[in-house]
């Protein structure tokens, strides 16, 4: 479920990658201050992307020049609401997913996760008890997906499609926006769920686990999935794409940058998983 | 209940010798224009569900409901480079299903999805049109990847089917489109010139392998 949201870098100015690059490690410094220095390792592109989306449309961030412990260099942190925000949520989603690890196959990162940040996840879900409840709603919603083996995506999507619009509705709670940026949040959320299903199917069909992709897999063929879905993804985009234009950015750089993911970061993502493997002419 | 009906052409308004393809789009017309639905509130309800029923035991008498039925025209048209086409292929296709196909239809075209949604899950039989159908409701309503399992769906069962290819291929516009939105952003290649340049990288590189020698693909 993670790494699927970010910009692409080719088409990024570089004033633009240097302030995504502050967020990121803003989001990270967050992290080791806030849960220990080993929560840093928790970090992903995709929270990241939560605070840029988070600062772009209320503003209100500052950059500090520090020094990087781990890549031993000096440079930018942003600073901020939205950038703790994102912190506390990655640890939950984080937590949440070494939990799903553990429980599918009982995998050894599964188990260090669990034990390493019960702790720190505990401290995050008593802070943001919505947020909790969104994630509990979601594995509910997941499992019965699964125990029905449903062979829709999209019916599949919708627990996490639900999880992403309530976490939105939450951090952007009275604010005038409030309505756009959980739809923009709620069709991201379908489109990273049904990317991530898309990604995992070989290995599935493989390994026989749950993938709502399966039944027309053997109908057809994967490839002719993996083909198909091209479209089917780029129509997801196009709906992101219209709720995008409606949003207001306070801060025009980090706009400059969802944009980019927007039109670029996740068109990337989607050819890169849907032609793995069949032709590298698109991988850089 | 069965109607007599003398002459099925008659009824159908078509030439004795009709291919299947002309039988099936007179029916269709005529079906849109006798639905009961047309009528609900209308004193000519009785008149008009008799019509259809007419209609449907026509379309029965010349085959193109199934396997049994089509003698006259299977004979007369020669419809052997069409085998297996149509609706047999799902076998079980009666006619309460095809008038709720119509239903389906009108209510999409007014834009009641709900009411579409809820017919096709009523609807038990598995044709070509319940896929494609299906998947002009799942696009309504913005589930995309539905919408194309079903497409694809649709448009194997009935390869011939115009209608449901013209479906499969507005994915594929859409796809563009979005591309084409991105490149006027200044993003990427613009749309859809993916394909072309790969297929015009591997000529190239055929092309350039067979100077020296060698030969990239036998076929080019």
């Amino acid at each position: 479920m993670f790494g699927y949201v970010m910009p692409s870098k080719g088409e990024l100015k570089i004033k633009n990658w240097n302030l995504y690059q502050a967020f990121y490690c803003g989001v990270c410094r967050s992290l080791g201050k806030k849960y220990g220095q080993e929560a840093r390792l928790l970090l992903n592109y995709d929270t990241t992307f939560l605070a840029v989306l988070l600062a772009g449309i209320k503003g209100g961030y500052t950059l500090k020049p520090g020094r990087c412990l781990v890549k031993m260099k000096k440079q930018m942190f942003a600073y901020g609401e939205a950038i703790d925000l994102a912190a506390d949520i990655n640890v939950l989603l984080a937590y949440y997913k070494s939990m799903d690890d553990w429980k599918d196959d009982h995998s050894v990162k599964g188990f260090v996760g669990k034990t390493l940040y019960g702790r720190a996840a505990h401290r995050a879900s008593e802070k943001h008890e919505v947020v909790a409840r969104a994630i509990d709603e979601m594995v509910k919603g997941v499992d019965l997906i699964e125990f029905t083996n449903n062979q829709s995506p999209d019916t599949a999507a919708i627990p996490f499609r639900e999880m992403l619009r309530a976490m939105a509705q939450y951090v952007m709670k009275g604010e005038v926006q409030s309505e756009l940026v959980s739809e923009f949040c709620a069709i991201l959320g379908k489109w990273i769920f049904i990317i991530d299903s898309l990604d995992d199917l070989e290995d599935d069909l493989k390994k026989k686990h749950y993938n709502p992709n399966t039944l027309q897999a053997q109908k057809f063929s994967v490839d002719q999935v993996l083909a198909d879905a091209e479209q089917a993804m780029s129509m997801y985009m196009q709906d992101l794409a219209n709720v995008f234009e409606k949003i207001v950015f306070k801060d025009e750089q980090l706009s400059d940058i969802i944009e980019n993911v927007v039109f670029a970061g996740l068109m990337e993502k989607t050819e890169r998983v849907l032609k793995k493997g069949r032709c590298d002419c698109g991988s850089k | 209940m069965t109607v007599a009906v003398s002459n099925p052409y008659e009824v159908l308004g078509i030439k004795p010798g009709a291919t299947q393809e002309e039988i099936k789009k007179a029916y269709r017309t005529l079906v849109k224009q006798y639905h009961p639905d047309k009528y609900r509130d209308n004193p000519l309800s009785d008149l008009a569900s008799a019509k259809l029923q007419e209609i449907n035991e026509a379309y029965d008498m010349l085959g193109g409901n199934g396997s049994n039925g089509g003698g006259r025209s299977s004979s007369s048209a020669g419809t052997a480079g069409y085998g297996g086409g149509a609706y047999s292929g799902s076998g079980s296709y009666s006619q309460a299903d095809q008038a709720s196909f119509a239903q389906i239809r009108s209510a999409i075209n007014v834009g009641n999805i709900n009411m579409a949604e809820d017919l096709l899950r009523r609807i038990n039989s598995r044709p070509a049109e319940w896929y494609f159908l299906s998947g002009v409701v799942a696009a309504r309503r913005g589930n995309y990847s539905e919408a194309m399992n079903n497409a694809r769906q649709a448009a194997t069962m009935e390869p011939s089917n115009a209608e449901y290819q013209q479906f499969l291929n507005s994915f594929q516009d859409q796809n563009s489109a979005f591309q084409g939105n991105a490149y006027n952003r200044g993003f990427g290649r613009g749309g859809g010139s993916d394909f072309c340049d790969c297929c015009c990288k591997l000529w190239c590189a055929d092309s350039l392998c067979e100077c020296c020698g060698g030969d990239l693909c036998s076929c080019m």
